[in-house]
């Protein structure tokens, strides 16, 4: 059987814990670290997030951190999962905080617009469209994940588009590139639903 | 399509599920774990936990049940009772809880809510507003260092201080089955940008469903209905499932 070594990266930043609780019902072994020795164990990162874009970006880019990270995802080629903040931190530029990110994936986040009396942050459980050819498009297309977030993210390039929501209009609420994936919406949050999408990356 | 949150809203004292009127009273329900690990299998959108007497004894809600019943989670948990700085609030999301509820703190220091807004991000802050009628048949809220009267008026306050969320919370129908004061709900239409749940009356999902198609909230608060089976009060741990859930908001936020 093939080894599932999932790693929750930890920056400091984000609810790490929700993240514990779900690979252990799932029954795996995973770390929660940033060591090199943690990413050379790993098979799969998940890059979580919950918090401020420029202030996590300043914890992550520490160098004696972005450095091995890097190494796993553009020379090891380990899949990636970033969720939520952690989704966003892949892109060039927030507007929260007006600061770069990793750029790892061509675009910007942007704040969600304001429209049809419609709240933000874009909090509850919506359902997710998925676009193209993927691991992904034969899940359950009613399946509803939960969404907590103000901000989205605009890939600049469509062919990273892997899926889409409508609140108010169509935002991107998913995106892969090679062996990179990001969620907007919280797997780890959702139920059954979002365990199924976590074992999807972990077959990666 | 997105659709408005159906929150169970548990309420714990001395670490056990209890069940008020207008939040007195309480009559033993049971275990929260069990009931949280229930809620949770069954599909529930998301579980709101206050300690009642938390505030009252200058004490946060005790952190490993809270912890414990995170564990049986992989679905929203937002909890409340006692908190008064951020190192509160630090403590409750190491547990696994994703949102925390302020009320009776930021009444009196309000600041709390810009720096945990700025620390733990806006949609991590949810602040819950009693209110109940006086003998005028006015809508009031709690003493506040700002003297407000209005509940609407204090909510919209929190939400300038940067409040990710407003839980009204109807006092004087809390428990006693009478349905949500629609009254209320009248005046709040289009005044806020964050969003807005409703607790305290529902008997029966149609109540829930009534509200919805008024007021469009972006969650429903709930406890009777999940905890007991029938008139005679029998305790049964109960979720509708997702067809009826998706009925019942049939009409969709645009």
């Amino acid at each position: 059987m093939r080894t599932i070594h999932p790693l929750i990266y930890d920056y400091n930043q984000g609810n790490l814990f929700s993240w514990e609780n779900c690979l252990r019902q799932l029954g795996l072994e995973f770390r929660i670290g940033n060591s090199s020795d943690d990413l050379e164990w790993a098979t799969h990162i998940v890059l979580p997030g919950v918090g401020h874009f420029a202030k996590a970006m300043e914890s992550l880019i520490r160098p004696e951190l972005i450095g091995p990270l890097e190494k796993s995802v553009f020379v090891d080629k380990k899949p990636v999962l970033g969720v939520c903040l952690g989704m966003q931190l892949m892109f060039d530029f927030s507007e929260e905080g007006d600061a770069k990110g990793l750029g790892w994936i061509k675009g910007n986040v942007r704040g969600l617009e304001l429209k049809n009396n419609l709240k933000i942050p874009h909090v509850g459980w919506n359902t997710i469209d998925f676009v193209g050819n993927s691991i992904f498009q034969n899940m359950n297309q009613t399946a509803e994940f939960y969404f907590v977030h103000s901000y989205c993210c605009e890939p600049s390039e469509s062919q990273n588009v892997l899926c889409s929501t409508y609140y108010g209009s169509e935002f991107v609420s998913g995106v892969m590139k090679e062996n990179l994936i990001g969620f907007q919406f919280h797997p780890e949050k959702s139920g059954a639903s979002g365990l199924a999408l976590i074992q999807k990356f972990l077959e990666l | 399509m997105y659709r408005p949150r159906l929150i169970p809203i548990l309420i714990l004292e001395n670490d056990v599920l209890v069940k008020t009127v207008q939040f007195k009273n309480p009559t033993y329900i049971g275990d929260p774990i069990n009931a949280v690990k229930l809620l949770s299998n069954f599909g529930a959108d998301e579980i709101v936990l206050l300690d009642i007497t938390a505030g009252k004894e200058n004490r946060l809600p005790n952190l490993s049940l809270v912890r414990e019943i995170s564990e049986e989670t992989n679905i929203p948990l937002s909890v409340g009772g006692g908190i008064q700085k951020k190192e509160d609030i630090e403590k409750i999301l190491r547990t696994g809880a994703d949102k925390v509820i302020l009320r009776s703190h930021a009444l009196i220091k309000p600041d709390i809510i810009p720096s945990a807004a700025a620390h733990f991000g806006t949609s991590t802050i949810g602040v819950c507003v009693n209110f109940s009628k006086n003998w005028l048949n006015t809508y009031r809220c709690e003493k506040n260092v700002w003297n407000i009267k209005d509940p609407i008026d204090l909510a919209l306050k929190f939400q300038e201080l940067g409040a990710g969320e407003i839980l009204f919370q109807d006092v004087n129908r809390e428990g006693t089955f009478k349905g949500y004061d629609t009254m209320f709900y009248y005046q709040i239409t289009n005044r806020f940008k964050i969003p807005i749940v409703a607790a305290g009356g529902a008997r029966k999902l149609g109540d829930i469903q009534e509200l919805h198609e008024k007021f469009e909230l972006n969650g429903y608060c709930a406890s009777s209905i999940f905890l007991y089976h029938g008139t005679e009060k029998g305790v049964l741990i109960q979720y509708p499932n997702q067809t009826e859930k998706i009925k019942l908001f049939n009409k969709r936020l645009s």
